[in-house]
C-alpha cells in the first residue's frame, strides 16, 4: 500500500512537472477590462524551434500595442497554450482557452493538421481565428466562416511560381521531395501538375516527418539525375537534408517552398544559390516589414522567417480589424476582418468573402548569404 | 546493382544505430521485465552530453563518446535505483508501474533538455571526415564506416561479456529465472543496476553517433525508441542476438524500400514486416532460427 501511494505521488509529481515544462507561459484568469486573445503555438516537439520564435513575434507586437495604450481603451492579454503541432492537443488547448480563459479571438496553430483541430471549436463558439501561416487550402475551403486564412496556399504558390521558374531556370527534369503530410503532399502534386504542364519530366517523392537520414532517397535521386528538386519540409528535416545533399555530391538546383532561419544558422553554405517561390523575404522593402525585422532582431538577435512573419501578420490583421470594428462582438469583428486591406510584412493583404487572403508571390534566390528578390508575381486570387 | 549495394550500405549504417538502441532495450526487458519507454531519451541525453564535451569543451570526439556514455550509464543506474524500489510488487503491477514511470521520465527528460538547450538542432562536430570515398561503386565516408564498426564492436564485446564473464553469466541467469538466480546467491538487485547502466550506455553511444552523422534535438529519442521497439519485436523480446539480426535486417529493408519504392512508406514497410513476424513467427526471427 505504501509503495502504491509512493507511486501515485511520484506519477502526480512527474505529470505536473511535465505539464509545467511543456507550457512555458501559464494561463491567467481573464478580466473584462482586457481584450483576451488565445495563442496556440508549437512549443514542444519537432517544430518547437519555430514555435518559440513565432511566440516571440506575437508577444513583441502585443507589448508594443499595449505600450501605445492598447486597443479600444483596453490592454491586450495573451492566453498561451502549447498545441505541440498536433490536432488533438491543439483542439484541447482551444477548448480550454474558450471555456476557462474566455478568449475573444484566437491565433494558431502553425501546422495545418493542428490548425484543422481548431476549426470546429471556433465555429461552435464563434471565435475569430486569424491564421497567416497554415498553407493547406482544404482549411480555407472548408466553409468555416470563423477561420481567416491570410497566407498563400501551397498549391496557389505552385501555380503562381512554377511557370515563371521553368522559364527562368530552363528546367527540363525535376523531382519533388516533401514531408509525407497533407499540405506538403498537395504542394508536391501541384508542383508535378504545373511542371508537367510546362513539358518538364517530373517525379514525386515524400518522407516521414522527423526523418534524419536521407541517404536512401539521395541515392535514388542521384540515379534519376533531375536538374531541379522542389522541396517542402520543416526546418529540422531541411537542415539534415541540405547537409546530406551537399555531402552526396548530387548536382541539382534546389527550389524550396520556405526559407527557415534555422537553415541559414545551421546550413549556411548549403543554402547558397537556392531558389524560393517565397511568401516572405526578409529584405523586402516596406515600412511594416522594415520595422518588424528591426524590432525582432533587436529582441531575439535573429532574423525572422516566413513562419515568424506569418504570426506577426496574424496579429497585425487581428489588431487592425479590432480597431476598425470598434468592438469585440464576434460578428462585427468577423466583418472587419473580411474588409481588411492593409500592408503587412509580406505585402498588401486582402480577403475574399470566404475569408481567404493572399498577397504577391516573390521568386527569390540566396546570393552571398542574402535572399534577393528576382521577380514579383502579382496575386490574382486563390 | 550499384544502387542496390549503395542502399545496402545505407541500411547497414542505420541498422547499426538500431542495434545499439535495441540491444540495450532488449536486455533491460529480458533481465528486469521493464518496458523502458525512456530508452530513447537516454540516447538523446548521450548526444547532448557529447555535444557539451566535444563542441563546447573541445574534447576529442572519441573521448566525448566514452565519457558521455559513461555519464549516461551512471544516470541510468540512478534511475534504476528509483525503479528498484518497486521491485517487490506483483509482476503485473510492476510492469504497469514501470511503464508509467518510464513514460514520465521520458517526458521530463525531453522537455527539460528542450527548455535548457533550446529546440534548435545541433550537430556534434566530430572532426572526422565526411568526404566521400568509394569502395567499388559504393559511396561511403569514414564516419559512416566508423558507425558500423563501433556498433558491431560494442555489441560483440557485450556479447562476449555476457557469455564468458562471471557477471555476464549472472545476468543470463537472472534473465532465465530471477528467483532461481537469487536462490543460488546472485545479487539480482546489482544485476538489475548494471544491466540498466549497460543498456543506457549503449543507447547513448547510438545517440552520439547519430549526432555526429546528422543532428541532435530534444525530441530525437521518441522516434528512435519506436524503431528500437520494432527491432526488439522483430528479433524476439529479450533476445540479444535477435536484436543484432533484427536491427541489421530492418535497416537494410528500410533503405531498400525507400530507394526503390518511397521513403514516405519507410515506416509503413518496417511495421508491416513486424506484423508479418508477429503473425508467422511471434517469438521473433532469431528464436525460430535456433530451433
Amino acid at each position: 500500500m505504501k509503495n502504491k501511494l509512493m507511486v501515485l505521488a511520484l506519477i502526480t509529481g512527474v505529470i505536473l512537472l511535465a505539464l509545467t515544462s511543456t507550457a512555458p507561459v501559464a494561463a491567467q484568469s481573464g478580466t473584462s477590462d482586457k481584450i483576451l486573445i488565445g495563442v496556440i503555438e508549437v512549443l514542444s516537439g519537432n517544430e518547437a524551434y519555430d514555435g518559440m520564435r513565432m511566440l516571440e513575434a506575437v508577444k513583441m507586437i502585443t507589448e508594443q500595442v499595449n505600450e501605445a495604450g492598447g486597443l479600444l481603451g483596453k490592454q491586450i492579454e495573451l492566453k498561451i497554450e502549447d498545441g505541440a503541432g498536433d490536432m488533438v492537443t491543439s483542439a484541447n488547448a482551444a477548448e480550454k482557452l474558450v471555456a476557462n480563459d474566455k478568449i475573444q479571438a484566437l491565433i494558431g496553430a502553425y501546422e495545418s493538421t493542428a490548425t484543422a483541430g481548431l476549426l470546429p471549436i471556433v465555429a461552435k463558439y464563434h471565435i475569430p481565428l486569424v491564421n497567416c501561416v497554415s498553407q493547406n487550402q482544404k482549411l480555407s475551403d472548408s466553409g468555416n466562416k470563423w477561420y481567416f486564412s491570410g497566407t498563400l496556399k501551397s498549391n496557389t504558390i505552385a501555380r503562381m511560381a512554377i511557370p515563371e521558374l521553368v522559364k527562368m531556370l530552363d528546367i527540363k527534369k525535376a523531382a519533388t521531395l516533401v514531408i509525407n503530410a497533407d499540405t506538403e503532399l498537395m504542394y508536391s502534386e501541384a508542383c508535378y501538375k504545373y511542371l508537367t504542364e510546362q513539358g518538364v519530366t517530373a517525379s514525386t517523392n515524400s518522407f516521414p516527418g522527423g526523418t534524419q537520414d536521407f541517404s536512401s532517397i539521395l541515392t535514388k535521386l542521384k540515379k534519376e539525375a533531375p536538374d531541379t528538386i522542389f522541396i517542402n519540409m520543416g526546418s529540422n528535416e531541411g537542415v539534415n537534408f541540405l547537409k546530406q545533399l551537399y555531402q552526396s555530391g548530387l548536382k541539382a538546383r534546389i527550389v524550396a517552398s520556405d526559407l527557415y532561419q534555422q537553415w541559414a544558422d545551421e546550413a549556411g553554405k548549403e543554402i547558397e544559390g537556392m531558389y524560393f517561390p517565397a511568401r516572405y523575404v526578409v529584405s523586402q522593402d516596406n515600412p511594416v516589414n522594415n520595422k518588424f525585422v528591426a524590432d525582432f532582431q533587436a529582441r531575439t538577435g535573429k532574423l525572422p522567417d516566413d513562419s515568424v512573419a506569418g504570426d506577426y501578420d496574424s496579429m497585425l490583421v487581428l489588431f487592425d480589424s479590432i480597431k476598425r470594428a470598434g468592438t469585440m462582438e464576434p460578428q462585427a469583428l468577423r466583418e472587419a476582418i473580411l474588409k481588411t486591406d492593409m500592408e503587412i510584412t509580406r505585402g498588401r493583404i486582402t480577403f475574399d468573402e470566404a475569408g481567404r487572403g493572399g498577397f504577391d508571390c516573390k521568386i527569390a534566390q540566396m546570393q552571398n548569404g542574402e535572399l534577393v528578390i528576382l521577380q514579383i508575381i502579382p496575386y490574382t486570387g486563390i | 546493382m550499384e544502387e542496390l549495394l549503395q542502399q545496402i550500405f545505407n541500411g547497414l549504417v542505420v541498422g547499426s544505430v538500431y542495434i545499439l538502441m535495441a540491444v540495450g532495450l532488449t536486455i533491460i526487458f529480458g533481465v528486469m521485465n521493464i518496458v523502458n519507454f525512456a530508452h530513447g531519451e537516454f540516447y538523446m541525453l548521450g548526444a547532448y552530453f557529447a555535444f557539451i564535451l566535444v563542441n563546447i569543451l573541445k574534447l576529442n570526439f572519441f573521448v566525448g563518446l566514452i565519457v558521455a556514455s559513461i555519464v549516461v550509464g551512471l544516470f541510468g543506474i540512478v534511475i534504476e535505483r528509483i525503479i528498484d524500489r518497486f521491485g517487490n510488487m506483483a509482476e503485473t503491477d510492476y510492469i504497469y508501474y514501470t511503464i508509467l514511470i518510464t513514460i514520465a521520465i521520458s517526458m521530463i527528460l525531453s522537455n527539460t533538455v528542450n527548455v535548457l538547450a533550446g529546440p534548435a538542432q545541433k550537430q556534434i562536430l566530430s572532426g572526422i571526415s565526411t568526404a566521400p570515398i568509394y569502395i567499388g561503386s559504393v559511396r561511403v565516408n569514414v564516419f559512416k564506416l566508423l558507425v558500423i564498426v563501433i556498433a558491431f564492436s560494442v555489441s560483440i564485446i557485450f556479447g562476449l561479456f555476457l557469455k564468458y564473464s562471471k557477471f555476464g553469466k549472472a545476468m543470463r541467469a537472472s534473465f532465465e529465472n530471477k528467483e532461481a538466480a537469487a536462490s543460488v546467491g546472485i545479487n539480482t538487485s546489482i544485476v538489475n543496476m548494471v544491466t540498466f547502466g549497460i543498456g543506457t550506455f549503449m543507447a547513448s553511444i547510438g545517440g552520439i553517433l547519430v549526432g555526429g552523422m546528422f543532428n541532435i534535438f530534444p525530441f530525437m529519442g521518441s522516434h528512435a525508441n519506436l524503431k528500437a521497439f520494432a527491432v526488439v519485436i522483430l528479433g524476439g523480446l529479450g533476445s540479444f542476438s535477435g536484436a543484432i539480426l533484427g536491427g541489421t535486417i530492418l535497416g537494410i529493408i528500410e533503405s531498400i524500400s525507400s530507394g526503390y519504392f518511397s521513403l514516405g512508406y519507410k515506416d509503413a514497410v518496417s511495421f508491416i514486416l513486424i506484423i508479418l513476424v508477429l503473425v508467422f513467427r511471434p517469438e521473433g526471427l532469431h528464436r525460430r532460427v535456433n530451433r
